[in-house]
């Protein structure tokens, strides 16, 4: 059996190379897409007016509120028949996957930000506006910077979450990793020995994560 | 993010979801999936990738299987070109909502034909009649039939593990008889169950312990079949008769036609036997 | 002498409080003029009001003939664009009490930021114009070093260097010396009197009674949102007229 097992493995080594590829893909793609838009509402509701704020705490607790799968089906049959209906297109199921993942992230890191926003001394953007800063480039020069090094260890966490959420993706037919893993399984029958490997794989792959967020809390812990 | 695999979570979205689906799409097709496909110059197939022999991925990372033939049927009878095909990977529970929204043209996934299932997508003439089976370890204390009717015999307990389904019961009862059920959510479970140990039997469809025992004769044995069968068959979003009656006479030549050597060849290929051949003469489907 | 400000009948509240009850006040260029009074008189927001810091109700602030915060329209008071309230501010350089550095940023980041965001100068041209500050309060050694590596005295002289890097037009201090342990009192000092004595114009709120008396042109005495009192150091110090202001220098020199 073990035999089998890595006879298996070293055939499919390039299948798994490349769905292991579309993982790492996905996943930095939400996470770049749903810190971005997370770091705007975390702005929006640490300096709008009640409205703004309002408005993006519902949409914070509506998608925090709903299960990473129940997200993913919406947004691949729900969206898309109202996309199908009102533009006449449909969104690819990997776009879908990136569209729900960075969702997700976004109301992660929208929270983390208005914290870290609130957190820092009014004297900073005073201190910015002084020097004739405009709103804009006090965020991004003063305030930014500062705001991201306090969430960094949070947002490296949640970044793993979004790597673990892509193994939902198979269920929209996302040829992600861990689908490969199961059809390599299931054909060959060697359940246990795959569904270790594949909790190495991505055990390492989060590590990695978390080894580069170390790196750069270090790299920004200087002041 | 709740990375449970929780198939039961997944089945209430896709309910909703199925729900609302058809009043949204209601208002297409005017015209038949045939000429769109045909206009497309490929068909958009759903099928699964996750069990054996019916749809599953080779060494060559391609899809094989009965289901994934039956695909091929269509596209050859569509283009004259196998190769014709996108396919859709998508779990079960996926079947009827990429139907429904339009994500596949048609799906050939081990679906079990049954009324509830026909109140949502029409299913086409069915393309195999599949029984239940017991599935034995040959390394394990009870590597055949006999010696499991001895331990019952004996008084021992026999416990069997099986895919979750709604009638468990009778499926199992169908098999055999006196045995504790363990039930599992994913066919490979079962065999893992069986693999291990945890279960001295694997309930499962007789089609797998066909396949299984033919491919790994010195770990698996067939520890006899049920009575009961049901049919499985293909299924298209309902309401287009052209597309439907164009697969059925895909199929129906395949089984009975022209073009039986192609479904037999596939069906011996996954079940190790050679189904009937059609009679010259008075058509069978009209017996 | 030419006027650099001029601030008349300017009124500020918070809510319903007023802190700021109708103040006038004329600066000319390269004077000193200090702020003294005691805590709650006003004049922290009084300084906070010249660098639009905080919006005000009533009156008005001219910077060399220029109108601030507010543009007169016919007689109505209407607001101005976060830009241009910008590039008034860059008009004037801000000293706070608590520093204000950006932590993230080395001495040399912090001075040169406004000078390549806000003056859009290459970076090399910003740090050599930063360098060249920092060398002025005598910090050149340091230009690398980051806040939190730095003593309150030389965060408050980076912070000096960073509004006087901007060329302002008139330098505010706001009680630039109150945060700091009393040994580094002095250097600060040092360097505000260098720069009121090569002519600076400068707008001090302090309770540094020596630096009131020794370098300023002029002292105000603020009292519950107006200006009680005004004059030469020598005369307001030493001949105080109004009773708060006589009450206030006798409990500061205790």
């Amino acid at each position: 059996m073990i035999e089998d097992f890595s006879n298996t493995l070293v055939t499919a080594t390039p299948f798994l190379l490349g769905s292991l590829w579309f993982t790492i893909t996905i996943s930095a793609m939400s996470i770049v897409i749903g810190t971005a838009i997370g770091l705007l509402l975390g702005l929006a509701s640490a300096y709008g007016g009640w409205v703004t704020r309002f408005l993006v705490r519902i949409y914070v607790d509506i998608v925090r509120g709903i299960p990473g799968l129940v997200k993913i089906f919406t947004v691949f049959y729900l969206v898309n028949a109202l996309l199908s209906e009102v533009a006449g297109f449909t969104l690819s199921a990997m776009a879908c996957g990136v569209v729900a993942l960075s969702i997700h992230a976004s109301a992660q890191v929208s929270e983390m930000a208005r914290g870290a926003i609130q957190a820092l001394s009014k004297g900073q953007a005073e201190a910015g506006k002084a020097i004739g800063l405009r709103f804009w480039q006090v965020q991004f020069y003063v305030i930014y910077p500062q705001a991201i090094r306090q969430i960094l260890p949070t947002w490296v966490t949640s970044s793993t979450e979004i790597v673990k959420g892509t193994t939902l993706l198979s269920l929209i037919s996302v040829p992600e990793f861990f689908i490969t893993i199961r059809e390599l399984a299931a054909r060959e029958f060697l359940y246990i020995q795959f569904y270790g490997f594949a909790m190495i794989v991505y055990f390492l792959l989060n590590f990695s994560i978390e080894l580069l967020g170390a790196h750069l809390e270090r790299r920004y812990s200087r002041y | 993010m709740n990375i449970h695999r929780n198939l039961g979570l997944a089945g209430l979205a896709t309910a909703t979801l199925i729900a609302i689906a058809p009043v949204m799409a209601a208002a297409q097709q005017t015209e038949s999936k045939l000429y769109e496909v045909i206009e497309r110059g490929h068909l958009i197939f759903g099928t699964g990738s996750t069990n054996v022999p019916w749809h599953f991925v080779d060494e060559k990372n391609e899809l094989a299987g009965f289901d994934v033939d039956m695909g091929k049927i269509l596209a050859r009878a569509l283009f004259d070109d196998e190769t014709k095909i996108e396919y859709i990977r998508q779990a079960p529970d996926a079947r009827i909502p990429n139907l429904l929204t339009n994500k596949t043209d048609f799906t050939c996934q081990f679906m079990t034909i049954n009324t509830a299932r026909a109140q949502k997508v029409e299913f086409t003439l069915p393309y195999y009649r599949e029984g239940v089976a017991m599935i034995l370890n040959k390394k394990g204390p009870y590597p055949d039939r006999a010696s499991i009717d001895k331990a019952l015999a004996d008084g021992k307990k026999i416990r069997v593990a099986v895919l979750q389904n709604a009638d468990v019961e009778d499926t199992v009862h169908d098999v055999i008889e006196g045995v504790e059920i363990d039930q599992y959510e994913e066919q490979g479970l079962v065999f893992e169950a069986l693999d291990t140990g945890r279960a001295d039997g694997g309930i499962v469809d007789l089609s797998n312990v066909l396949w299984l025992s033919k491919k790994f004769p010195e770990r698996y044995a067939h520890g006899g079949d049920g009575e009961k069968a049901s049919s499985y068959g293909c299924a298209v979003k309902p309401g287009d008769q052209v597309w439907l009656n164009f697969i059925n006479t895909a199929l129906r030549e395949a089984m009975n036609g022209r073009d039986f050597d192609v479904y037999a060849a596939s069906f011996e290929e996954w079940f190790g036997v050679r189904p009937p051949a059609p009679k010259i003469g008075f058509p069978i489907e009209n017996r | 002498m030419q006027s650099l400000l001029k601030i008349n009948g300017l009124h500020k509240s918070f809510g319903n409080l007023e802190v700021l009850k109708g103040i006038d006040l004329e600066v000319n260029q390269g004077q000193v003029v200090s702020i003294i009074g005691s805590s709650g008189s006003g004049k922290t927001t009084l300084l906070r009001c010249v660098n639009l810091l905080e919006e005000f109700q009533a009156g008005e602030i001219v910077i060399e003939g220029q109108l601030i915060g507010y543009r007169d329209k016919g007689g109505r008071r209407s607001s101005i664009s976060e830009a241009e309230k910008a590039r008034q501010r860059a008009l004037t350089g801000m000293v706070f009490q608590t520093f204000n550095l950006f932590p993230h940023l080395s001495a040399l980041g912090n001075v040169t930021l406004g000078l390549r965001k806000v003056l859009k100068q290459p970076r090399a041209e910003a740090e050599e114009t930063a360098a060249h500050w920092l060398d002025r309060v005598g910090l050149s050694e340091r230009k690398d070093y980051y806040p939190s590596q730095l003593s309150g005295g030389q965060q408050q002289r980076v912070g000096i260097a960073r509004a006087l890097a901007m060329a302002p037009k008139l330098m505010l201090f706001d009680e630039a010396t109150s945060a700091l342990d009393p040994e580094l009192v002095g250097e600060v000092l040092q360097v505000m009197t260098d720069l009121a004595s090569e002519g600076m114009t400068m707008l001090v709120v302090t309770h540094e009674m020596s630096f009131a008396k020794d370098a300023s042109t002029r002292v105000v005495f603020m009292n519950e949102g107006v200006i009680a009192e005004e004059g030469p150091p020598a005369t307001l110090l030493t001949n105080p007229k109004h009773p708060r202001l006589q009450d206030f220098l006798a409990r500061s020199q205790r």
